[in-house]
């Protein structure tokens, strides 16, 4: 149970910025997830606040005392790895108090911590056994259980399902997520699966090439993202994306032409600010903000492929200008691949971003 | 440990010392006695005769039975092991069966033959074969090594190659020749270069064989350098002779270096 | 795999088994005359003994002082492999994991270590050690030897780190260790196999070495077993038989080591020499 707070933090290795100057604030049981792309520098930054890095420059605080310069075990942190990086050599027992180990508690205190973090995790039938005779899941509690028994004040999480098969990661989240509960403490947890973060998450910090694109809750980064990145990184099948211009502007909407979807103005309602008329934006739409129309008041599309995964189907169509959408499909119809139907957007979910990329 | 001494033999292979009293400074001397000195020659001839002898013979029998243990599953493991024999065997239990067991004109297996059958001379004793001889020695000691390296090598060409070459119909010879041998060059490039270095420092079976005789015929910069260090006690030549001797390895060795930088970047 | 194709198989077989005879013909030759009289062996070198005796055996032990040179070798092979193993390994374990800014110069100095001969340094150190009376001293030697021998083996091992998951490392100092405590709990326990393997070779080196021990190792006390075989053999050269049986002494307990042990002869020699 912490509060974690960076301030201006920086990294560069040799002449390369991969942090740039930022800024965190995490509450006591906080869940936080980094996430973005490959290189995005969200592990660099977890392994700073664990301490593995160091720090160019910039202050880390753990509740409130000054961490920078001091190494992970001053600093009471726990990791959790992508690889587990449990002691191939040592039992169960032995990798779970090999930190209390170093720290000089004598064995009789150190076999009661342990025993209490195998029973929280269940894992006393395999106290005695060797990290290759067992599981990913249960090499990975084990990971966990490293890091419990140490009753840290901040943990840390390095990708740490990456490894495990789709329903062993479904089970092991829902673990983290009671892990969350149960102990009430402060998580820090990186991942580029967009869907662990909204799952997991309290709050989310989208990273991208060591710069914080946004910082919000999962629904927050949603339905309200800050730009074009974060709206077309969260949220699974992606956005659609055209490029518009505006026509006209009035009290509570905006007009915009799109030249890929038809002839004709489109309102947009979700404008915070007033643009001036002939700007270039590019448009943001989500599948399920996409419903069948009649031909008057909707735009023509062909169906190109359907994805069906059982309660929704994923109808990827073609206008005759040229612009490719995804659009989500609740109610079972056969959407015959070829034929042409009318689509209209809810102008309530219509984003605008600037060229530049933030949300207008 | 290695960087002293060696700093040291630098300095003294400019002196003249005697091993007991202090030395004496002589410049260049050492250099210019050495090459005056037709025995340092001949110890340089013999070396790079040694050398080529040995990256040829050696390589070229290795190569090819490494490549016939290929399909040898089963006994792949035995055959190892047989010809690994030789080399693991301590130089002077090998010497000592060659020499005396063996090319001994009255009691060794030479004598009698030459006794029953066709009269041969001592190879050992004869200024144009004793080289030759203590060098086949030497190949049948070393070999073995030559040939594990190249078979675990062509053990490692990737499989989808031969296979895809299988199935174009390349038959065992132009599999060998096209896919395999290419694959090794590496490792190939990489023995050339650890086989140079050790002629120019081979020592054991020479000196135990024949000690650099008969007439200077087997002598190598390496017993001459012994010879002149440990017999006559000029040791500042030694030292300079043991120079030329790591020049030729450095030259080696800098030149696989440099061919290879890329690959040695960290 | 790829299979044997259609072409005989005969060639290969006549190769392969001409090859193999005469790997072993020598050593078969040295095995039957050991139980011979040296008078039967110039009669027929070839033939097979008439009776298995030890009688050669025994001089040959004698003669060579063997109980003597069989405690030496020992002495010198287990201090050589014990000092090569720990240094070797304190050695790789900085290089395996930091990014060593003199990485070139490091690499050429151990490219040198190889390439030069032996006789660079032996004079003055041999002249050096007089000095210090350490002439005939086994672990004198042995430094010498481990010396010569650390280059190789520390690249050996430092290969063999490196396949240990930096991760462990990470997780480990997170745990509080420092890092000599992450070298003793966590490094060197799972280098253990790389570490037998630079031993079984060192060890090889070790008992077989000719140059540096006939220098160092002067003096009848100080003899290993291999320079107690050399100094027989000028002496005794007479009679084969003791030869014979004095060479099958020597030949015996590696032949025995290194069937049981092929496995990690044939790793150590070939890992680095191999571009995988």
């Amino acid at each position: 149970m912490a509060t974690l707070v960076l301030q201006k933090v920086e990294k560069h290795f040799d002449s390369v910025q991969i942090i740039q100057s930022l800024d965190l604030s995490v509450e006591h049981g906080e869940f936080i997830v980094f996430v973005g792309p490959s290189g995005c520098g969200k592990s660099t930054l977890l392994r700073m606040i664990a301490g593995l890095e160091p720090v160019s420059s910039g202050e880390i605080r753990i509740d409130g005392n000054d961490v920078t310069n001091l190494p992970p075990v001053d600093r009471n942190v726990a990791m959790v790895f992508q690889n587990y990086a449990l002691y191939p050599h040592m039992t169960v027992e032995e990798n779970i108090g090999f930190g209390l180990r170093i720290a000089g508690i004598p064995k009789a205190q150190r076999r009661e911590k342990v025993m209490e973090a195998a029973r929280i995790l269940k894992l006393e039938p395999y106290l005695t056994r060797k990290p290759k005779a067992l599981s990913g899941g249960q090499r990975q509690r084990v990971a966990i259980g490293r890091a419990i028994v140490k009753k840290p004040k901040l943990f840390l999480f390095d990708e740490p399902l990456s490894n495990l098969d789709a329903e062993l990661r479904f089970q092991t989240r829902l673990e983290i997520a009671k892990l969350h509960q149960d102990l009430d403490a402060t998580m820090i947890y990186v991942t580029h699966d967009q869907v662990e973060a909204m799952t997991l998450a309290d709050r989310i910090v989208v990273l991208r090439s060591g710069c914080i694109e946004q910082i919000g809750t999962p629904m927050d980064l949603y339905a309200d993202p800050a730009n074009v990145f974060v709206a077309g990184f969260v949220g699974s099948p992606k956005m659609n994306f055209f490029d518009a211009r505006i026509s006209a502007v009035s009290e509570d909407s905006v007009s915009v032409k799109i030249p890929t979807i038809g002839p004709g103005d489109y309102e947009c309602r979700t404008l915070r600010s007033r643009p001036a008329v002939g700007t270039e934006v590019t448009l943001g739409i989500r599948s399920e903000h996409i419903g069948e129309s009649s031909p008057e008041r909707g735009f023509p599309a062909t169906i190109g492929i359907v994805e069906r995964l059982g309660s929704v189907s994923y109808a990827y169509v073609e206008t005759e200008h040229g612009a490719r959408l995804t659009i989500e499909r609740r109610v079972q119809r056969d959407d015959h691949i070829g034929s042409v139907m009318h689509f209209r957007m809810m102008p309530e979910h219509i984003f605008a971003f600037a060229k530049t990329g933030e949300r207008l | 440990m290695i960087f002293v001494p060696a700093l040291m033999t630098l300095v003294l292979a400019f002196t003249a010392w005697d091993g007991v009293s202090k030395p004496v400074w002589l410049g260049l001397d050492n250099f210019r006695d050495l090459l005056n000195d037709v025995i340092f020659w001949r110890a340089i001839f013999n070396n790079v005769k040694w050398t080529l002898i040995f990256l040829t013979v050696p390589m070229a029998i290795a190569l090819v039975v490494a490549s016939l243990l290929l399909t040898r599953r089963r006994s792949q493991a035995v055959y190892q092991s047989i010809f690994l024999l030789p080399y693991i065997l301590s130089p002077i239990a090998n010497a000592s069966i060659w020499s005396n067991m063996i090319f001994d004109q009255r009691s060794g297996v030479l004598g009698y033959f030459s006794r029953h059958l066709l009269a041969m001379h001592d190879p050992l004793g004869h200024v144009s074969t004793a080289l030759y001889t203590v060098a086949s020695v030497d190949i049948w000691h070393f070999w073995g090594y030559l040939a594990i390296v190249f078979f675990a090598a062509m053990r490692q060409v990737p499989s989808e190659q031969l296979e895809a070459a299988y199935l174009e119909g390349a038959s065992g010879w132009q599999i060998f020749r096209h896919i395999t041998l290419p694959n090794i060059v590496p490792t190939i490039a990489l023995m050339f270069v650890i086989v140079t270095i050790f002629s120019f420092l081979t020592f054991d079976y020479v000196y135990l064989m024949t000690a650099g005789g008969p007439a200077h015929s087997t002598e190598l910069l390496s017993t001459l350098a012994y010879g002149l260090a440990f017999r006559s006690f000029e040791v500042g030549k030694a030292t300079a002779v043991a120079l030329f001797m790591s020049l030729f390895g450095l030259v080696a060795a800098y030149s696989y270096v440099w061919m290879n930088r890329e690959s040695l970047r960290q | 795999m790829i299979r044997s194709y259609q072409r005989s198989q005969l060639p290969d077989r006549l190769l392969l088994g001409l090859v193999v005879l005469v790997s072993l013909a020598p050593l078969l030759l040295m095995l039957v005359n050991a139980f011979k009289q040296h008078a039967d062996i110039v009669e027929n070198p070839l033939s097979l003994p008439h009776s298995l005796t030890m009688t050669n055996f025994k001089a040959a032990w004698i003669g060579g002082h063997f109980t003597v040179g069989l405690l030496n070798s020992v002495l010198l092979t287990g201090t050589t492999v014990l000092v090569t193993v720990a240094l070797g390994s304190l050695a790789a374990f900085p290089l395996a994991r930091h990014r060593i800014r003199l990485w070139k110069l490091v690499t050429l100095y151990f490219l040198c270590s190889v390439t030069v001969p032996i006789q660079l340094f032996l004079f003055p150190l041999y002249f050096f050690y007089a000095r210090l009376s350490l002439i005939g001293n086994v672990f004198a030697t042995a430094l010498i030897i481990a010396a010569v021998n650390l280059p190789l083996s520390v690249m050996l091992l430092r290969t063999y780190i490196l396949t240990i998951p930096p991760e462990l490392d990470d997780a480990a100092f997170i745990d509080g260790a420092s890092p000599w405590q992450i070298f003793c709990y966590v490094i060197f326990p799972l280098m253990k196999p790389g570490c037998v393997t630079v031993a079984v070779i060192v060890a090889l080196n070790t008992w077989n070495e000719f140059l540096i021990t006939s220098t160092f190792q002067q003096g009848d006390a100080g003899f290993t077993m291999t320079l107690g075989y050399h100094a027989m053999a000028g002496a005794m050269s007479a009679d084969l038989g003791i030869m014979m049986a004095g060479a099958c002494i020597i030949i015996v307990p590696i032949i025995v080591l290194f069937l049981f042990l092929q496995r990690l002869f044939v790793d150590g020699m070939t890992s680095g020499a191999v571009k995988g």
